[in-house]
């Protein structure tokens, strides 16, 4: 039997249930949140290609799935990313239930990191491309529903993933069929055009994050961090991949510099944009940006640490955004609607503040480690690095003093579940930036199954 | 014109007569028609390069997305017959220029000989970029969910008749049709759960 058939059954199996109780958001987001993590952990520990027993039956499972003439694999590589992937969703998933967002995000959301997932383990892997579309329009029902009816920023997402796939598979067969070497510049040029303009799409790099604090301004910003991080995640393993396979693109010092000013552009247009706001909800948008710009940084120096960093962040990623998300949905405010000093309005600024990178706080090792790297190739990514933590921090603290709104739709009653939820959010936050080495190296671990990139 | 037989030409018109339309008409039901237009044309510009079983997949799962859109206007009993909610201040003397001049820049790009899509049929690659630039423009002036799940049609449509002259396998062809007809689904999602509520570009339940 196949394990990615028993991906995608099995997440059938927990999305259809969540489905049906979608308007029951404890259940529905325990159901998808609790089977997200067991899908991860199976995929993670399952036996490939050895003859076990259950229940006195004999199986074997395999790695491979081939449907119309093209096979999906869960090699020692996928294997990580995938389970990052599904452990990650779940506990987003999980804590959607605080959320107040959409009765998809918790059914719907575990079918994008499902075909997220697929889009990691398809060869050749140019149909991730397709795979991602089709994420991006789970993402659509994830981001728009009748809570939050406005569609303009799940349709720019669907206009921009739509564009990426296009030049990504086209990218996808040049390659495959052009055979590029360091010998044909004027190929390589055209591909990395297509493949730059691609990436760009996927990493969220400005222009091409409008998409981001256009949903922040009109929808769940819970929701929207979601599918911000999961879509993120997956250009990112996608980009590693292409590096990974293509010897030409790790030798090429264009792209190189392609990737660092993608990183450099998100630094300081996310950075400015957030000085520039007083909504809390879009600064903390743009302080997704900045960090996926960190991100783009710490792969475009290619130095195998950095490489580790880049995976590393993007755990504490998840962590930070999902303090920060649940604090801003679940703020508490007084009877002339000005917010109080709780544990909503404690968790939205912690959170904030750990995924700008502030000191004692999830997201700080990283960046932290990331200055140390960067400052010994060339000051300005330092500069950079540095004021992205800065912008952050004082348009987190400014928006979280001046720029919160008392919900349209009446107080938040929050019972003692979600208090420690809050409560737990904050302790995980403080817990990884004084202990890095509970999250970071586990993650960054994952860069060992790129063997080319990092020998 | 650079080798084209009279057939290529002649699909090349319709294809491009179904876009602008598709771009120029407010009226959703002649919207709709146009799109259906538009994926009759890439049919027969594929049919001269693969086998009808592959150009048949496209013009199946366009119908089906014409259906889609076709019952989501039912089930909204036609309420908002009309797609003028636009990004941008455009009449439709503005759309049908910037349409002619959309034709005329993916002209000149298929005649510079920048091979989007290289070693292809002429008149299948400049039917595809023509395709791809409308759609392009129709998605990119308005907000209307129905308007811009056309224009990301058209787009995909012409992408997918340069892309499958290039990889021509069944794979390519029904991932492609998951996608037009997931397009289709989530734009009928959208126009059913998301009503245009005024001239403000408010929008509500």
């Amino acid at each position: 039997m196949s394990v990615v058939l028993l991906l995608i059954v099995l997440t059938g199996l927990f999305a259809l249930p969540a489905a049906r109780f979608g308007y029951q958001p404890k259940i529905s987001a325990a159901i998808a949140g609790i089977g997200g993590a067991l899908i991860g952990l199976f995929l993670w520990f399952a036996p490939l290609d050895e003859a076990f027993r259950v229940l006195g039956f004999s199986m074997k499972l395999s790695g491979q799935l081939n449907l119309l003439g093209r096979a999906f694999v869960l090699d020692s590589a996928s294997r990580a990313e995938v389970f990052f992937l599904y452990l990650g969703g779940a506990f987003l998933i999980a804590g959607g239930w605080m959320a107040r967002a959409s009765r998809y995000l918790t059914s719907v959301g575990l079918i994008m990191v499902s075909l997220i997932a697929l889009s990691l383990l398809v060869r050749p892997f140019l149909y991730a491309a397709i795979l991602l579309e089709l994420a991006a329009m789970a993402a659509v029902l994830v981001l728009v529903s009748d809570r939050h009816p406005k569609a303009r920023g799940g349709l720019r997402l669907l206009f921009l993933y739509s564009l990426a796939m296009m030049v990504v598979l086209l990218a996808g067969w040049i390659l495959d069929i052009g055979g590029i070497t360091g010998t044909t510049p004027e190929l390589a040029r055209r591909v990395s055009l297509l493949l730059g303009l691609g990436f760009g799409i996927f990493m969220a790099v400005p222009p091409f994050h409008l998409w981001i604090p256009s949903s922040a301004k009109d929808l769940n910003i819970y929701a929207v961090g979601f599918t911000a991080i999961m879509l993120q995640s997956a250009g990112l393993f996608l980009l590693l991949r292409f590096l990974d396979t293509y010897e030409w693109m790790r030798t090429n010092e264009t792209l190189g510099q392609l990737i660092l000013t993608f990183g450099l552009v998100s630094i300081w247009i996310g950075g400015l944009a957030a000085l520039s706001k007083r909504e809390a909800k879009q600064v903390l948008a743009y302080a997704l940006i900045v960090d996926f710009g960190a991100t783009l940084i710490a792969v475009g120096v290619g130095a195998p640490v950095s490489l580790r960093l880049a995976l590393g962040t993007t755990g504490a990623r998840i962590v930070s955004l999902a303090v920060a998300g649940l604090g801003l949905v679940n703020m508490e405010f007084d009877p002339d609607g000005n917010p109080s000093m709780g544990v909503g309005r404690v968790a939205a600024m912690v959170g904030l503040m750990s995924l700008g990178g502030l000191p004692l706080l999830a997201g700080f090792p990283g960046r932290w480690a990331l200055l140390e790297v960067v400052s010994r190739v060339n000051i300005a990514l330092s500069v950079s690095v540095v004021f992205g933590i800065l912008a952050i921090a004082a348009a987190g603290l400014r928006a979280l003093t001046f720029g919160v709104k008392a919900p349209a739709d009446g107080r938040v009653q929050r019972g003692p579940i979600s208090r420690l939820f809050l409560v737990g959010g904050i302790g995980l936050c403080v817990l990884f930036g004084l202990f890095p080495d509970l999250l970071y190296p586990w993650i960054a671990d994952m860069v060992t199954a790129y063997g080319n990139l990092v020998p | 014109m650079n080798g084209m037989t009279e057939f290529g030409i002649a699909i090349l018109l319709s294809a491009s007569i179904a876009g602008i339309l598709t771009v120029v008409l407010d009226n959703r039901r002649w919207m709709l028609l146009s799109l259906l237009g538009i994926y009759s044309s890439a049919m027969g510009l594929m049919s001269g390069i693969l086998p009808v079983r592959i150009s048949g997949v496209q013009m199946l799962s366009g119908a089906l997305v014409c259906m889609i859109l076709l019952l989501s206007q039912i089930r909204t009993q036609w309420e908002s017959r009309y797609s003028g909610q636009y990004s941008v201040p455009s009449g439709w003397v503005f759309r049908l220029s910037a349409a002619m001049l959309v034709i005329a820049s993916m002209w000149g790009i298929w005649r510079s000989g920048f091979d989007i899509f290289p070693g292809i049929d002429p008149a299948v690659e400049l039917g595809g970029l023509i395709l791809l630039g409308l759609g392009l423009l129709n998605a990119g002036i308005s907000d209307d969910a129905y308007r811009v799940g056309v224009g990301l049609l058209t787009m995909i449509a012409g992408f997918e008749v340069g892309f499958t002259a290039l990889e021509p396998s069944l794979a390519v062809v029904a991932l492609l049709a998951a996608v037009d007809v997931g397009i289709g689904l989530l734009v009928a999602y959208l126009m059913v759960a998301v009503v245009p509520a005024g001239p403000e570009g408010e929008t509500s339940i």
